[in-house]
């Protein structure tokens, strides 16, 4: 069996690959899909930083993602080689920023999981004036809302490469009013990519 | 395709610091979902963010700002 790293748009260095024109797998050979524990998920997290620093476009798998052999991901990748070339443009010479806002009184509406909610949080988020300092910097952005108070939503941005330390300026700088923020990064973009952005 | 159980999860994120959660919820929330498999159910990705929120707001990352 195959474990998947990443998607990236060149061969990896030190791992092996599936792929070809421009959309290359980096995996490992393995008997089974890895416990999940924590010595596991910094492994992949590193690992993944690694193929980010060695590579221009990167797109993390998802912990735990595990193809049979080297057809079945080389069906994988052909069959959606389009998506993946698009996601990797996406993504190229970029990384990601993830804000945490804490906070009680910007609230989305109870009853409105998914969509609504996601869409009203969103436009919320655009009345802060402390985020405002950041726009300059993204260039996609992925929000998720949460449902356990005080954390109210993590706000992923997508940036480019090097600019991660003027982003944590900006967030430290920014006014503390109704929401707090708490910023990490630079990530690989973990949250870019996926099948519904395609 | 091997399943993850959810009560794994939540043994780590009892321990987890900081760090391990924002580890916790990029490399098992986020990434490319390459195989179709799913990872975790929707009920750990909550337990997950309820761990981060309470880890997240006691440390005083919050509370320097």
């Amino acid at each position: 069996m195959l474990y998947v790293y990443a998607i990236l748009d060149s061969k990896p260095k030190d791992l092996r690959c599936v792929g070809n024109a421009g959309v290359f797998a980096a995996v490992k050979d393995v008997e089974e899909c890895p416990a999940i524990d924590e010595s596991s998920l910094r492994d992949h997290d590193r690992i993944v930083r690694q193929l980010a620093a060695e590579s221009h476009a990167i797109l993390p798998a998802r912990f735990g993602s595990i193809v049979e052999d080297d057809d079945a991901l080389a069906r994988l990748l052909s069959t959606r080689a389009s998506h993946w070339q698009r996601a990797l443009q996406m993504v190229a010479g970029r990384e990601q920023m993830t804000l945490r806002v804490f906070g009680n009184r910007v609230a989305p509406p109870e009853n409105t999981e998914g969509g609504p909610g996601t869409r009203y949080l969103s436009a919320k988020l655009r009345e802060i004036p402390s985020l405002d300092a950041l726009r300059p910097f993204v260039r996609a952005e992925h929000v998720e809302r949460h449902g356990a108070p005080p954390l109210l939503a993590s706000v992923y941005h997508l940036i480019e490469r090097g600019r991660s330390a003027d982003y944590l300026a900006a967030v430290a700088e920014a006014p503390s009013g109704e929401v707090q923020f708490a910023a990490t990064g630079p990530w690989p973009p973990y949250a870019f990519g996926r099948w519904e952005q395609s | 395709m091997k399943q993850i159980a959810g009560r794994e999860a939540q043994q780590i994120i009892e321990h987890a610091d900081a760090s391990l959660l924002d580890i916790v919820d990029h490399v098992l929330n986020m990434g490319v979902v390459i195989t179709g498999d799913v990872v975790l159910g929707v009920a750990d990705i909550d337990l997950i963010y309820l761990g981060l929120s309470v880890v997240l707001c006691s440390a005083d990352r919050v509370e320097a700002k």
